[in-house]
C-alpha cells in the first residue's frame, strides 16, 4: 500500500544502514572506526594488497566522499494496483544508481496540513502517476523535471517544458499492427470521436490505418447526445471499432452504449484497457506496469545524470501486451489465432 | 382457484431458487467471481421501434418489452404467439385455424391482429385486404431466425400510421454475421410435429453480408379433436378426425452492401379447421385455408459527412389467402346438397418511405413521408359444386392508395426532463385523411429513476374485407371510417441495482367506432362503426438478469376493458394475469432450465347470435418446461421442451362464427430438438 509519506534513505549499494525517517539511532561513524582498526591489522599481517580496495570501501562509505544524493518525489493519482507495479519498477530500477531519497504521496493527500510541499520536499525530480498527479505536478514547479507515467493522452506531455515520460497510449502503427494481426481479413474500421477533442488524432490514423491496408471512418459525435445514432452506423458498413481516448465517447457513462452496439451488431470493438475488455471490448492492447515503471526510470536516471529533459522526448510504452475476451469472440463467431491467445496477458473466458 | 395455483406454483419455485440464488449470489462471500463477468452479455436494455432509432429503454416514449433469440432458445418458444404471450398484457389465443394476439384487454375472437402494427427489419408486414396478420405458423418468419423482438406497447400511429394502436411489433431477424456459416436445425414434437431448416449466412470481405433461411413445418395437430357441442353420433361423437393439420413453408434472404439491403420474405401455410366452423361440415377433412404472403424491400441508409441520416426503402408486397369450406346448402341449391364455399383472395401493393433524421443540439428531429399504392385487393367468395358451374360469386377488386408525412423531435431540456413529440397526418383514398400525435414527458428525478407521462392517439384504416366483406347476404360499406384510440399512460421504472428492473404503468384507453358486424334489414349484414370501449388497467414487472446465468421476470397485469353503452366486460378479454418466466443454469454454461407459467382469468364469450347468451371459458395456470444445452460439441445446441406441464384443459372463446363456446386449447406435448452449426 501506499503511505502518505515515506522516505527510505539508501545509503549504500549492499550496505542499507539504518535511516532517519525509520526512527533509528544513526550509528554509521562507529562502523567507519572499526574498519580502520582491521585495515592497518590486514596490512601488517594479512594481505598488502588489499589496501587499495579498503581504502575504497571507506571512502564510498564516508559521506564525506561520496556521491550526492538524489530526491525522487513520487506522486500518484490513486493507490490502484497497476500504479503500485510501476512504482515498484521504477524504484527498483533507480535504485541500481545508489544514492536515492524517495518520498511517496498521493495526489488526494497533497492539501493535508501534516503534508510538506514541494517547496519544503525539495526534490530533484518528480516521478508523476497518472493524468491528475502530472497535470499537479506541473502546475507546482517549471523548473523541476518531472517523468510522468500512467496517462493516457500524450497532451499532458506538451503543457510544460519541464515535463516527459512514458504514455499510456500505444502509437497508432502499433495498434494498427496488432489490428492486423487480430483481423487480417477486415477491411474497415471505425473510430468515434469529438472533433474537438481529437481531429488531429484522426486525421494521424487515417494515415495509420492507410499503411496497414485499413479504411478508417471517422464518425463525429460533439456531444454524448449524438451518440446512439453514431452507433446505428455499425449496422452495415462497419467491420471494426476502434477506441481512442476520448472524453465524449469513452466514458463511464457512455461504455454501455458502445458495448452494446458492438454487441448487437457484431462488429468487434478494440477497447481501451483491460477494463473495457472484461466489459465486452473483443480485445485491448495493454500494459506491463511494471515494465513501464522501469522505462520511466531510465528516462529519470538520464536526467540525474545531468541531461536536459528538453532532450529526452515522449515514449511509448515498449513491451506490448493485450488482453481478450474469448467470450465476445465466441459471440461474434470469429476465431483468435492460438499464438495470439497463448501470449495474452490476460483472457477472459 | 386457478389463481391459488399459481400463487402455489410460483412459491414452489422460488423457494429452492431462492436457495439456489444464496448459494450463488455474486455478492455473498465466496460466491461467483464470474459473475460480474457474465452479466456483460446480458442483454442490455436498449431499443429502436420506440422511436425509430437505437436509445435506452428508459428514453423510449412507451413501455417496451424485448425478447432475445437467446431467450427464445431456452425458453423453448415453438410459435411468434407463444413469444408475445409471455410478456405483461399480452395473450395468445387461437381458433385452430389462425393465432391471434391480445393486448391490455382487448382481443376480439377471430380479429385478425388488426389493431396491432407488425414490422419485420422496421418493415410493415400487415397485409393489404385484412390489415393483418397471424401468431401461429402463418408468422413470416421462423422463430429460429429472430435475433430480437422488440415490443413497444401503446399508441404509435404518429409514426407508423394504422394499426399501430395498441402496441407495434418490430420482428428483428439475423444477418450473415449472426450465422458465420451454415446451419442446420431438426425438431420433432407431439401430434407428429417436425420442423426443419437449413440457413447459410455470412459476412464477405468484400463487404457482402448474406443471410439466406429455408423452414419446413408440418404437424399432424390433433387427430381426435373433441367439440362437446357436437356431441352426437351424426357428427362422429363430436370427435373431428385428422383435420387440425398444419403445413409451412418459409424462406428468407437477406443481403447488405454498403449502404444498400435487398430483403425478401416468403410464407405458405396450409391448415385444416377441426372446428366446424361458419357451420361447415363437421368431421369434413375438405375444410381448411391456404395463406401465402411474401416481400421484396430495397432499403438505402446514408449517413451524410454532417450526420444527416437518410433512409428510403421500396418494397412490394403481396398476400394470398384462400379457403375451402364445405357446406350443406340444403335446399337453397338446385339440385339441393353439399357445395364447397370458397374464399379466394389476392393483394398487392407497393410502398415507398423516407426518412431523415439529424441530431441539432438538443434535439433529435426525424421528418419522413410514405405512400402506399394497393394496386390490387381483390376478394372473393363463391361455392362450387362437382360439374356444376360456380355459383353466387361475390367479389371485389379495389385500387387504392394512401400516403402519410410524420416528424418527430426528442427534446433534452437537461439531465432531468426529455420531451418527445411526434405527429402523422395520414391520407386514406378510401376514407380521407387522419391527423395522430404523440406527446411524452420524460422525467429522470434520479439516476435509477424514470417517470413517463404519455398521450398519443392512433387509428386503424377499415380493411377491404370490412368494407367489402364478400358473404352472402352481406352489403359492403363504403362509408366505413378509420377506428380512433387515444391513451394516456403513465409510467414509472426504478433500477433497484445494476440488473434488478422494476416497472409500474397505469393506463387509460378509449377505443372509438370500432368496426363489427351488425344485422340491416332484408337480413343481411354489413361493417358499421358501431362500438366504443374503454380499457383501464394497471402493469407491475419485476424483471433481473443476476449475472451467473439466472434470469427472469414476473408480472401481473389488472385491465378492465368494456364496451362504453354497456359497460359490460368486452368478449376474450381476461381481467388478470400473472407470469412468471425463469431461466437457471443447472451445469456451468452448458446446462439450462427455462420455465414459465402463466395464468389467465376467465374472459367472455361473445353470444353466437345477437340477443343470445354471452358464455365464459374459465381461467387458466399453463407451464412450460425446457431443457437448453449448448457447447458439448462445438456448434451443437439441443433441448427438450414440455409444454402445458400439469396438462391443464383449458379454452380459448369462440367467435360467433364458431359453435362451440371455447375451443379446446393442447394438453401437455412435447418436443426435442437440435441445431448444428458448420
Amino acid at each position: 500500500m501506499f503511505p502518505g509519506i515515506k522516505s527510505i534513505h539508501n545509503c549504500a549499494i549492499g550496505i542499507r544502514t539504518n535511516c532517519e525517517a525509520e526512527g533509528r539511532v544513526l550509528v554509521w561513524p562507529v562502523a567507519i572506526r572499526l574498519r580502520w582498526f582491521w585495515v592497518m591489522r590486514f596490512y601488517f599481517t594479512v594481505h598488502k594488497n588489499l589496501i587499495a580496495l579498503i581504502i575504497g570501501i571507506c571512502l564510498w562509505a564516508n559521506p564525506v566522499f561520496a556521491e550526492k544524493t538524489s530526491h525522487i518525489l513520487i506522486i500518484a493519482t490513486s493507490n490502484d494496483a497497476p500504479l503500485q507495479e510501476a512504482i515498484n519498477g521504477f524504484k527498483q530500477q533507480v535504485s541500481a544508481r545508489g544514492n536515492i531519497k524517495f518520498t511517496e504521496m498521493l495526489l488526494s493527500q497533497v492539501h493535508a496540513p501534516a503534508v510538506k510541499q514541494i517547496d519544503s520536499i525539495k526534490p530533484d525530480l518528480i516521478y508523476a502517476l497518472g493524468v491528475d498527479a502530472a497535470k499537479w505536478a506541473s502546475l507546482q514547479t517549471s523548473s523541476i523535471p518531472i517523468v510522468a507515467t500512467m496517462v493516457l493522452k500524450e497532451d499532458v506531455f506538451r503543457q510544460a517544458p519541464n515535463i516527459t515520460g512514458i504514455s499510456l497510449g500505444y502509437s497508432l502503427q502499433t495498434q494498427f499492427q496488432w489490428l492486423k494481426k487480430f483481423f487480417p481479413q477486415q477491411k474497415t474500421v471505425a473510430v468515434l470521436f469529438n472533433p474537438a477533442e481529437n481531429a488531429a488524432t484522426v486525421l494521424e490514423a487515417q494515415k495509420a490505418g492507410l499503411q496497414n491496408g485499413f479504411n478508417l471512418v471517422a464518425i463525429p459525435v460533439e456531444s454524448p447526445k449524438q451518440l446512439p445514432f453514431a452507433l446505428e452506423q455499425l449496422a452495415n458498413n462497419i467491420e471494426i471499432l476502434l477506441a481512442i481516448p476520448d472524453e465524449t465517447v469513452m466514458s463511464v457513462n457512455t461504455a454501455k452504449e458502445v458495448l452494446l452496439a458492438s454487441f448487437r451488431n457484431k462488429v468487434p470493438f478494440i477497447g481501451l484497457s483491460d477494463n473495457w475488455v472484461k466489459s465486452g471490448a473483443f480485445y485491448a492492447l495493454s500494459w506491463d506496469y511494471a515494465d513501464l515503471g522501469q522505462q520511466s526510470a531510465e528516462l529519470a536516471l538520464k536526467i540525474l545524470n545531468g541531461a536536459s529533459i528538453k532532450t529526452i522526448s515522449p515514449e511509448h510504452p515498449r513491451k506490448v501486451t493485450y488482453t481478450i475476451n474469448a467470450k465476445i469472440a465466441e459471440h461474434m463467431k470469429m476465431d483468435i489465432p492460438e499464438a495470439l491467445l497463448k501470449n495474452a496477458k490476460m483472457v477472459f473466458n | 382457484m386457478r389463481f391459488q395455483s399459481f400463487i402455489q406454483l410460483v412459491s414452489m419455485i422460488f423457494l429452492p431458487l431462492g436457495l439456489a440464488y444464496a448459494q450463488n449470489d455474486p455478492y455473498s462471500p465466496g460466491g461467483s467471481a464470474t459473475a460480474e463477468e457474465k452479466q456483460l452479455f446480458q442483454e442490455i436494455p436498449s431499443v429502436f421501434t420506440a422511436s425509430k432509432y437505437e436509445q435506452k429503454v428508459s428514453k423510449a416514449p412507451a413501455s417496451v418489452s424485448i425478447v432475445t433469440a437467446d431467450e427464445i432458445k431456452k425458453w423453448g418458444y415453438q410459435s411468434f404467439g407463444d413469444i408475445i404471450a409471455s410478456l405483461k398484457g399480452f395473450y395468445n389465443t387461437t381458433d385452430h385455424n389462425y393465432g391471434f394476439i391480445g393486448s391490455r384487454g382487448f382481443g376480439l375472437p377471430t380479429d385478425n391482429n388488426t389493431r396491432l402494427l407488425l414490422l419485420i427489419d422496421g418493415h410493415r408486414y400487415n397485409d393489404n385486404l385484412f390489415e393483418s396478420f397471424y401468431s401461429d405458423q402463418n408468422f413470416p418468419v421462423d422463430v429460429d431466425m429472430i435475433e430480437r423482438v422488440e415490443v413497444v406497447r401503446g399508441p404509435s400511429s404518429s409514426l407508423y400510421g394504422s394499426s399501430a394502436v395498441f402496441g407495434v411489433i418490430n420482428v428483428i431477424t439475423k444477418r450473415g454475421r449472426d450465422l458465420d456459416g451454415a446451419n442446420v436445425k431438426a425438431s420433432y414434437g407431439s401430434f407428429d410435429t417436425y420442423k426443419t431448416s437449413a440457413s447459410y449466412g455470412k459476412r464477405f470481405n468484400s463487404g457482402l453480408e448474406a443471410f439466406l433461411t429455408g423452414t419446413i413445418y408440418n404437424s399432424q395437430g390433433n387427430t381426435r379433436f373433441f367439440s362437446k357441442e357436437f356431441d352426437s353420433p351424426a357428427t362422429n361423437n363430436g370427435i373431428y378426425q385428422n383435420n387440425d393439420y398444419e403445413e409451412a413453408q418459409k424462406l428468407m434472404g437477406k443481403f447488405s452492401y454498403g449502404d444498400f439491403t435487398l430483403e425478401g420474405v416468403y410464407v405458405n401455410r396450409r391448415k385444416g379447421i377441426p372446428t366446424a366452423s361458419f357451420e361447415t361440415i363437421f368431421n369434413d377433412p375438405r375444410t381448411h385455408t391456404t395463406d401465402q404472403a411474401a416481400f421484396l424491400y430495397l432499403n438505402y441508409n446514408h449517413t451524410f459527412e454532417n450526420q444527416l441520416n437518410l433512409q428510403t426503402r421500396v418494397s412490394y408486397n403481396q398476400y394470398n389467402y384462400k379457403g375451402d369450406f364445405p357446406t350443406d346448402f340444403g335446399n337453397q341449391f338446385t339440385p339441393p346438397g353439399i357445395a364447397i364455399n370458397k374464399d379466394s383472395t389476392h393483394g398487392q401493393w407497393w410502398r415507398a418511405i423516407t426518412e431523415l433524421s439529424k441530431v441539432i443540439d438538443d434535439h433529435r428531429l426525424t421528418v419522413g413521408g410514405e405512400i402506399q399504392h394497393d394496386f390490387d385487393q381483390f376478394l372473393s367468395n363463391f361455392n362450387a359444386r362437382p360439374n356444376l358451374p360456380i355459383s353466387q360469386l361475390v367479389s371485389s377488386n379495389v385500387n387504392s392508395y394512401r400516403w402519410a408525412l410524420f416528424a418527430q423531435d426528442e427534446y433534452k431540456f437537461n439531465d432531468q426532463f426529455t420531451f418527445n413529440a411526434g405527429i402523422r397526418y395520414d391520407f386514406y383514398s378510401i376514407f380521407g385523411d387522419t391527423l395522430n400525435p404523440r406527446l411524452a414527458l420524460i422525467y429522470n428525478p434520479w439516476e435509477k429513476t424514470t417517470v413517463k407521462l404519455l398521450y398519443g392517439t392512433a387509428f386503424r384504416a377499415p380493411s377491404q374485407f370490412e368494407i367489402n366483406t364478400p358473404f352472402f347476404g352481406n352489403l359492403p360499406n363504403p362509408s366505413l371510417k378509420p377506428e380512433k384510440l387515444d391513451t394516456t399512460e403513465l409510467i414509472l421504472e426504478h433500477y433497484f441495482n445494476d440488473h434488478l428492473r422494476g416497472e409500474f404503468n397505469l393506463f387509460h384507453t378509449d377505443v372509438n367506432n370500432i368496426i363489427a358486424q351488425v344485422s340491416v334489414n332484408n337480413n343481411n349484414t354489413q361493417s358499421q362503426n358501431v362500438n366504443n370501449a374503454e380499457s383501464n388497467g394497471l402493469e407491475l414487472q419485476l424483471e433481473d438478469n443476476w449475472g451467473n446465468g439466472f434470469q427472469g421476470r414476473i408480472s401481473y397485469s389488472f385491465q378492465k376493458t368494456t364496451d362504453s353503452k354497456t359497460n359490460q366486460r368486452l368478449a376474450n378479454s381476461p381481467a388478470h394475469m400473472a407470469k412468471l418466466n425463469l431461466i437457471a443454469p443447472l451445469w456451468q454454461d452448458i446446462v439450462f432450465l427455462g420455465f414459465e407459467t402463466q395464468y389467465l382469468s376467465s374472459r367472455l364469450v361473445p353470444a353466437k347470435n345477437p340477443g343470445g347468451v354471452i358464455g365464459k371459458v374459465d381461467d387458466y395456470v399453463i407451464s412450460n418446461l425446457t431443457v437448453f444445452t449448448k457447447n458439448w460439441v462445438k456448434g451443437l445446441e439441443l433441448s427438450a421442451g414440455a409444454y402445458n406441464l400439469f396438462d391443464e384443459r383449458y379454452f380459448d372463446p369462440g367467435s360467433p362464427d364458431h359453435r362451440q363456446t371455447g375451443i379446446q386449447r393442447d394438453g401437455i406435448t412435447f418436443r426435442v430438438k437440435a441445431s448444428m452449426d458448420f
